[in-house]
């Protein structure tokens, strides 16, 4: 067998569901120690930041980002493992898109702290104390904090990313997939697939998607919530009104959710022929909604009260996807001339 | 798509042997076309072989039909094949495989085009039960009328009065919603009929309105002034039978009495409908609605396209009802129209591609549920659009969440270029549609507008949210999207679906905290160049 591979694992902003998912191997976990050593995961191994710094540059032939950058700790290490590793993947659709981390941008820095630190109902702040990145106790000691940013990014933002893993978090299934690939580069079996790739199908999600489409056009007169309607598991949720990102998701999750009569939220990003996913699913969800070819007696007010059904659109449909977005480059530019 | 490689067959299927399909073939076989000529019937003539005489002078039908079959028949290049019905039609423009059954025979048969000159039917007016048809001998349709005349079980100069009641069940929400345009005169035709073989007898005409159009309508004046025909307006509630008479009760509006009228026979002048059999096997949609019974709206969207894309091109009755002159001149039209389509198939419309890579497989149909023109279809587990019917509105692309729906010369890419290579920050972006604003944009109309940048659509149902969104990235100040007037679309419905997405995108932006002030969609005609200024103008101020 040829020489093992080095593997190392580092997350950015994450809630730690990629760890687990890693985890989650379980005794595949076995396979993959046989072909390569786990050099650096925080969450797995006792190692500290300054043994990763330590080691050679591309010394680490594989990386693991996952979460999103939000931070000046989140972007340091991306360099910093980018420099350590021959091959950088975005594992989780957050290092892939932002993730839900990543809808914080509908706000900033100053705005995310208002909230936190003064407005919400269980803040206790009289003193309105604020994080600081730096601290200087009685004694002399700094302190530093990383600097929260204004706004949270995807690792290619960053640094160069070779490879994207997406979904939140990655399924088994999936993460079999990507065992594989490695086992078979390591064994040299397969060379490794071209650089940009996304581990995942080509296809929309509603090619894995194994509910019926009981009628043969689809009319959507009105938009349903899952709040007030209980799905009927084996139709189509946009047949029954229910807003389900399928359409505008790439597959390869295998759609667990909706197999739990959850509609698809879109996690696996879109495909590679779509830039901007939410505003894909946006311009199908209104293309469909109330159409009868005959609406030439509609007014304003009655398009406005038609649309207003898709309750919170950015929400919605930008869920994990909303650094990535088209908009938020507007929205971005303006705040930096201001 | 066809391209240019493949071989045009040089035949032209018609569908319908009436006076529009005669015609058809007649005008074919002059221009050196082949011409398959199939009829279900086992004899030529559709509608006008069953009637006795045709409007407005009582011309004898075979004046108009018995040259036509003769000629038709004669000139050789027409194959007549009778007692033979269209199964299914697949393939596209030059190239349709049609298959037939002919008594009890199938047949195969390739085609380049399709002109479907089907005709229409009677609608079943026994559906009015107060009228009684079917229930009393002596209520009868206007066809049936006119045959016992013909054959003479009916003798006019025998009768004391007859009542003819126009719009029976038609403009009548419960039975037919639609003018059938061609009863009032048939009405006319039958009251005038009667009376010159007994002008002592009383003729009354029971109507809502007389729709009797154009120059025709001396002819109602004639039977009003000359013929003393009784016209009473008002539509009748109920025919009886009495002590072995009819008696037909009317309110007459004008008078504002009922009338009781003792009548020999009741005509029922009703509407028609058309061959919804085979439409549907050619995939050609009826009117919206339940109670549509012809593809008037398809046909005028048709129609108003140069060269109509699908290669199956509708005339006669078959579209609409109308009279022999209006229908010699469709089926002329329509000829004309065939042998341009099959002249430079290369100037067909292009279409979208569905990449079968990323769609999944006919399972969201979202664009098959959107299209206008019902060109998208599931074929084994497979979205196809059917390019012979699909018009390139590129409604669908936009509609497309996967990206694997893209319109030839408008994909998402194509589209994203443009804009990457045009749209500067601070600039007016107008998204126009190629029939009615685009026009108005060139250079003389301009006039002082800087800082305004076009974008031609196809339709304004192409634009999408992600359009919209990319211009926003480039720091565009504002956004006009430009489309016909409501029921003004050249492809029927996709101003409607633009609107929808434009509203739907104005509540994200503000999300974004981009003023949804600034995307703006119009309604703008093609002839309303100054109007398209103003908004501009309009857009650029402050």
């Amino acid at each position: 067998m040829s020489k093992k591979i080095t593997l190392a694992l580092k997350r950015g902003a994450s809630c730690v569901g990629c760890d687990v998912a890693i985890l989650n191997l379980s005794d595949n976990l076995f396979d993959l120690l046989k072909v390569a050593d786990i050099v650096f995961a925080p969450t797995l191994l006792d190692i500290k930041y300054k043994d990763l710094e330590a080691m050679p540059d591309n010394s680490i032939t594989i990386g693991l980002y996952h979460g999103a950058v939000r931070n000046s700790e989140n972007e340091e290490f991306a360099h910093i493992m980018r420099k350590k590793c021959q091959i950088l993947i975005a594992y989780g659709v957050c290092a892939y898109m932002g993730g839900i981390p990543g809808l914080a941008n509908v706000s900033d820095r100053d705005g995310i702290f208002k909230t936190v630190y003064e407005e919400t109902p269980s803040t206790d702040n009289p003193q309105n104390i604020r994080p600081k990145t730096e601290w200087k106790d009685e004694n002399g000691h700094i302190l530093t904090l990383p600097r929260f940013y204004d706004e949270v990014k995807s690792l290619d933002d960053i640094v160069e990313v070779d490879y994207y893993v997406p979904a939140c978090p990655p399924t088994y299934d999936m993460n079999m997939e990507i065992l594989s690939v490695i086992k078979n580069f390591v064994e040299e079996k397969a060379p490794l697939p071209p650089k940009g790739q996304v581990f995942a199908s080509e296809k929309s999600l509603c090619d894995e998607c194994k509910r019926e489409k009981k009628e043969e056009k689809i009319s959507m007169q009105s938009i349903r919530y899952l709040s007030e309607i209980e799905p009927d598991p084996e139709k189509c949720f946009l047949e029954q009104g229910i807003l389900c990102l399928g359409p505008a998701t790439r597959a390869g999750c295998g759609a667990p959710c909706i197999e739990v009569n959850v509609p698809c939220r879109g996690c696996m990003g879109p495909t590679a022929a779509v830039a901007d996913q939410g505003s894909s699913m946006l311009s199908a969800i209104a293309s469909l909604l109330g159409a009868t070819g005959k609406e030439g007696e509609r007014v304003k007010e009655d398009i406005e009260k038609l649309v207003s059904q898709i309750k919170d659109p950015l929400g919605y449909f930008y869920r994990f996807s909303l650094p990535k977005s088209f908009l938020r480059k507007v929205a971005k530019d303006k705040e930096e001339k201001c | 798509m066809v391209t240019g490689e493949k071989a045009l067959v040089h035949r032209v299927l018609v569908i319908g042997s009436g006076v529009a399909g005669l015609e058809v073939a007649r005008s074919l076989a002059y221009a050196d076309y082949e011409v398959c000529l199939i009829e279900k019937e086992p004899f030529l003539g559709g509608m006008v072989r069953r009637l006795n005489q045709l409007y407005p002078e009582g011309m004898p039908n075979s004046h108009t039909l018995d040259p036509l079959v003769e000629e038709v028949t004669r000139l050789g290049r027409v194959e007549i094949m009778t007692d033979t019905e269209l199964v299914s039609v697949n393939g596209d423009l030059g190239n349709y495989q049609v298959k037939l059954k002919q008594g009890g025979k199938a047949k195969e048969l390739a085609v380049g085009a399709l002109i479907v000159a089907t005709g229409l039917k009677e609608w079943d007016v026994g559906s009015i039960t107060p009228y009684g048809y079917g229930r009393y001998e002596r209520v009868l349709t206007p066809i049936e009328f006119e045959e016992k005349i013909s054959n003479e079980e009916i003798k006019p100069e025998d009768l004391k009065s007859v009542v003819i009641i126009n719009c029976a069940g038609s403009r009548d929400k419960n039975y037919l919603p639609y003018c059938s345009r061609v009863c009032c005169f048939i009405g006319l035709k039958e009251a005038k009929l009667i009376k010159d073989k007994n002008p002592d007898m009383e003729v009354y005409v029971c109507y809502i309105d007389m729709r009797s159009y154009g120059s025709l309508d001396s002819l109602y004046n004639t039977l009003k002034d000359v013929y003393k025909v009784n016209f009473i307006q008002g539509r009748p509630s109920k025919v009886k039978e009495k002590n072995g008479n009819l008696h037909v009760i009317v309110e007459d509006v004008v008078l504002g009495e009922t009338l009781d009228i003792q009548s020999d026979y009741v005509v029922l002048n009703h509407g028609y409908v058309g061959d919804e059999d085979t439409l549907s096997k050619l995939r050609i949609p009826l009117d919206s609605g339940d109670k549509g019974r012809f593809p008037t709206t398809y046909c005028n969207a048709a129609l108003s396209v140069d060269s109509n894309p699908r290669g199956i091109f509708i005339c006669g009755c078959a579209a609409y009802p109308k009279n022999v002159a209006e229908t010699l001149v469709e089926a002329r039209s329509a000829v004309h129209s065939a042998i341009n389509a099959l002249r430079d198939i290369s100037l067909k419309t292009a279409v979208p591609t569905i990449n079968s890579d990323i769609c999944a497989q006919a399972k969201c149909k979202l664009c098959l549920s959107i299209c206008p023109y019902d060109a998208i279809v599931e074929e084994e587990d497979k979205i196809k659009i059917i390019s012979s019917m699909c018009m390139g509105c590129g409604i669908c692309t936009a509609t497309c969440a996967s990206g694997a729906n893209q319109l030839e010369g408008f994909s998402d890419t194509e589209l994203y270029k443009e804009i990457e290579e045009i749209v500067e920050e601070d600039d007016t972006v107008a998204f126009l549609c190629q029939w009615s604003a685009y026009p108005l944009c060139e250079e003389r109309e301009r006039g002082d507008l800087k800082k305004v940048k076009f974008i031609k659509l196809p339709c304004s149902g192409r634009v999408s949210a992600g359009l919209i969104a990319k211009v926003f990235s480039y720091q565009a100040r504002n956004i006009l999207v430009a489309g016909c007037y409501p029921d003004a679309c050249h492809y029927n419905r996709g101003n409607f679906v633009a609107r929808r997405r434009i509203f739907a995108m104005k509540s994200l932006l503000e999300q974004f905290g981009i003023s949804s002030d600034r995307l703006r969609m119009e309604w703008i005609g093609k002839q309303e160049a100054r109007k398209l200024q103003r908004v501009l103008k309009d857009m650029r101020k402050g």
